[in-house]
């Protein structure tokens, strides 16, 4: 019998511990990471880490930066392809948290890719690809001419 | 498990990246897939969503370049059942219509894949400059 959980099941984790993220939590993000090898992300912060050792010490660094209370977050599904074994879940992410030390909250927006694989009947985060990008920026952002 | 034949479309899409950006965006569109949910996260910003959009997005992006080269360097990539996905860094130079000089372009790029009617088709680009680490203060600018 198949008793992995329903992927809206993992998805509404993922947004859980995306919340308490936000309040300088990750464990429990760090729980739903694949802890294989390939394991990717590609932060909102910027740079490529692969395999669990880096991608786990990256969410540490990141949630330090929250500085904590009253984190939210509400997830905009764009699209999603569900398969038997991956699953790809395209979204807009609208954060709202404090950073650092700073009293004041702050919203941010991050265009989000999740590729989830499942292994041994559970769903984990294979890729994480985020960006800043919500809204156009133009040539200027993506590639300044040299010279 | 990555299959054979999604390692071969990523190499044509790389190349068909280096079309893209010499102004002819055709070889890389005839790798997508021509649904409704497709979707760009595009190097720019914003997203578009559906192949009339999607479609839209590479022909105005491409007008935008000449005389341009990309690399691929591939990351990682995987593939089950009829769903795939592959994430590299696309490197290169490229001219853009507004700046007239020859500038580096270094972009993450995430594409999905969809098996459809025995060929593996692109339904999601990702793709930002946002290479280097940045201070989060830096990601609240612009919103």
């Amino acid at each position: 019998m198949d008793t992995t959980p329903a992927i809206e099941d993992v998805l509404a984790d993922l947004d859980h511990a995306t919340e308490l993220m936000l309040d300088g939590n990750c464990a429990p993000w760090q729980e739903l990471l694949s802890h294989r090898d390939d394991v990717t992300l590609l932060g909102a912060y910027g740079g490529q880490v692969q395999g669990w050792p880096d991608v786990s010490a990256r969410f540490d660094r990141t949630a330090k930066g929250y500085a904590g209370g009253g984190g939210t977050t509400v997830r905009e599904n764009i699209a999603s392809w569900i398969g038997s074994d991956l699953a790809c879940v395209v979204d807009l992410e609208r954060h709202h948290t404090r950073l650092d030390d700073n009293a004041d909250p702050v919203t941010f927006v991050y265009r989000t890719t999740h590729v989830l694989r499942r292994e041994n009947g559970a769903w984990k985060v294979v890729l994480r690809h985020a960006d800043p990008l919500a809204s156009f920026r133009g040539p200027d952002f993506a590639h300044a001419p040299a010279g | 498990m990555t299959s054979d034949g999604l390692l071969q479309v990523i190499r044509e899409l790389a190349e068909a990246s280096g079309a893209l950006v010499n102004g002819d965006p055709e070889p890389f569109k005839s790798h997508w897939s021509h649904a409704d949910d497709v979707t760009i996260f595009g190097g720019y910003g914003k997203h578009e969503q559906g192949w009339e959009r999607v479609s839209s997005r590479l022909d105005w992006a491409s007008a935008r370049f000449r005389a341009g080269e990309i690399n691929y360097e591939p990351h990682t990539a995987g593939s089950s059942g009829d769903l795939g996905y592959a994430v590299g860094i696309e490197r290169g130079h490229v001219t853009v219509l507004e700046h007239g000089a020859s500038g580096e372009i270094v972009l993450r790029v995430t594409h999905l894949f969809r098996r459809e009617n025995g060929r593996w088709a692109v339904i999601h680009r990702h793709a930002d400059a946002v290479t280097e680490i940045h201070a989060p203060s830096h990601l609240l600018h612009d919103h």
